[in-house]
């Protein structure tokens, strides 16, 4: 033990110093410390020689994407398709590899600014995008797994999902909920989880676009919809009237009791989301600054359990406010007020 | 034959529905038709499971009657039978937000 220890401690050239004036019997135990203390330091040597790529990658990383995009060719496969373009390469012949690149990378970009969050995990994760899933495919999806799929759309009910922004957004938002609060896709939990994906999907298309709060559209996926949905699939504005089939609720008056989507998550989302547009455009100017920090506070906070509810979700952003605003801040009251809009008790 | 479809979730959380008469089908969605009908064990479901943490999947829902007999069949995008797949197509096709 305190031969390991002295290997731990003692520098080369005092153990040899120390060899020379000792017996012979410490001697023998000196040498051999020398002995592990080398290797020891080979190891040492060998494992952050290892490491130095990843250190300096890490160093060097953070606020850089690691994106990979794939293209699925419209296999329905889950599996991983062509690599099309990676992290650093240059544009490519085909317009949706690119659109998946650059909203990601505008993804990335406001997470990194704004929250100071490094990717899905916060450590850096690798971002895949698998574009082109399935024939006139119009849907795109998170895995569960970092994977978003991407499809081209049929182009009644959706076109290419790549193109939107606040949709790359909200795909990897996702992944970011998962790594955060795992909110449990049912119900209101379920609900809540799909109204963090559409609240940071529209904050990356406004920080995107330098939009402050009154500038911003507030719709979901303006820029994917076909004729059938247009103009957009969601407005956190006004839910319920972004198109002609748009059922969201705008408050708890409406909530939809239901088995189909697991609960209604896209349906009842409607109330958080307006929720938080309420915040933004009560405090006004750019919603990715307190609107946006109180939410992220919320979704990272450990307070936030799989299970929330509307209500305690609301609860956890006026702690968060308070918290970090002040309690009697215009900030906390901005959040009363948009969850007293849509008759959520806090 | 009756087929009852209902798509809902995804991305855009739209609902889409399309009640069809076997006779509207061709020839070989008919045969598969018939097969769910008579053979469901085979086309309950394939891959592997759902990850957990997964988020705007479709899920597809599918009813095949005839007479007294009826079936019926829930997936998602992930683990809907190769099979199936060009049935679902046609359905959807056929399908009409609700």
């Amino acid at each position: 033990m305190s031969r390991h220890s002295l290997a731990c401690i003692l520098p080369p050239d005092l153990l040899v110093e120390l060899a020379r004036g000792a017996d012979p019997q410490r001697q023998g135990a000196l040498l051999r410390t020398m002995e592990l203390d080398h290797s020891f330091r080979q190891v040492r040597a060998e494992l952050a020689g290892r490491r130095g790529p990843q250190i300096s990658r890490l160093t060097a990383g953070g606020g850089v994407p690691h994106r990979m995009i794939y293209d699925q060719a419209h296999s329905t496969s889950s599996h991983l398709g062509t690599l099309a373009r990676a992290e650093g390469q240059g544009p490519v012949a085909d317009a949706s590899i690119n659109q998946a690149y650059d909203n990601f990378g505008y993804t990335y970009t406001l997470y990194w600014d704004v929250f100071h969050r490094d990717s899905i995990d916060d450590q850096g994760q690798e971002i895949d995008g698998l574009v082109h899933f399935g024939t006139n495919y119009d849907n795109a999806f998170w895995d569960g797994a970092g994977h978003m799929f991407f499809g081209d759309g049929d182009g009644q009910l959706l076109t290419d999902t790549t193109k939107g922004t606040d949709v790359i957004g909200h795909e990897l938002t996702h992944g970011v909920t998962q790594h955060e609060a795992n909110l449990t896709y049912a119900g209101q939990s379920g609900a809540l989880n799909e109204s963090i994906s559409d609240v940071f999907g529209s904050l990356v298309k406004q920080y995107h676009l330098g939009q402050s709060a009154d500038k911003a559209d507030w719709l979901i996926g303006a820029d994917i919809v076909g004729p059938e949905l247009s103009p957009a699939l969601r407005s956190m504005k006004d839910p319920g009237h972004a198109n002609p089939h748009d059922n969201q609720p705008a408050s708890m008056d409406g909530y939809v009791h239901t088995s189909s989507d697991n609960g209604g998550v896209h349906t009842n989302s409607g109330i958080p989301n307006h929720a938080f547009y309420i915040v933004a455009t009560t405090l006004g100017g750019n919603a990715w600054e307190a609107p946006g920090q109180i939410w992220y506070d919320t979704l990272t906070s450990p307070r936030l359990q799989p299970n929330a509810t509307f209500t305690r979700f609301a609860t956890l952003t006026l702690r968060q406010a308070r918290q970090r605003y002040g309690a009697t801040s215009r900030e906390a009251d901005a959040v009363r007020t948009g969850w007293d809009a849509v008759k959520v008790r806090v | 034959m009756q087929l009852r479809y209902r798509r809902s979730g995804g991305f855009a959380g739209t609902t889409l529905a399309a009640d069809v008469d076997g006779s509207q089908l061709s020839d070989a969605d008919g045969r598969l038709a018939g097969q769910l009908l008579t053979e469901p064990a085979a086309f309950r479901a394939s891959g592997a499971p759902v990850p957990p943490g997964a988020a705007d999947l479709t899920e597809h829902r599918l009813e095949v009657s005839e007479g007294r007999r009826s079936q019926s069949f829930r997936w998602t995008d992930l683990d809907v039978p190769d099979a199936v797949r060009p049935l679902l197509a046609t359905l959807r096709g056929l399908a009409k937000p609700v």
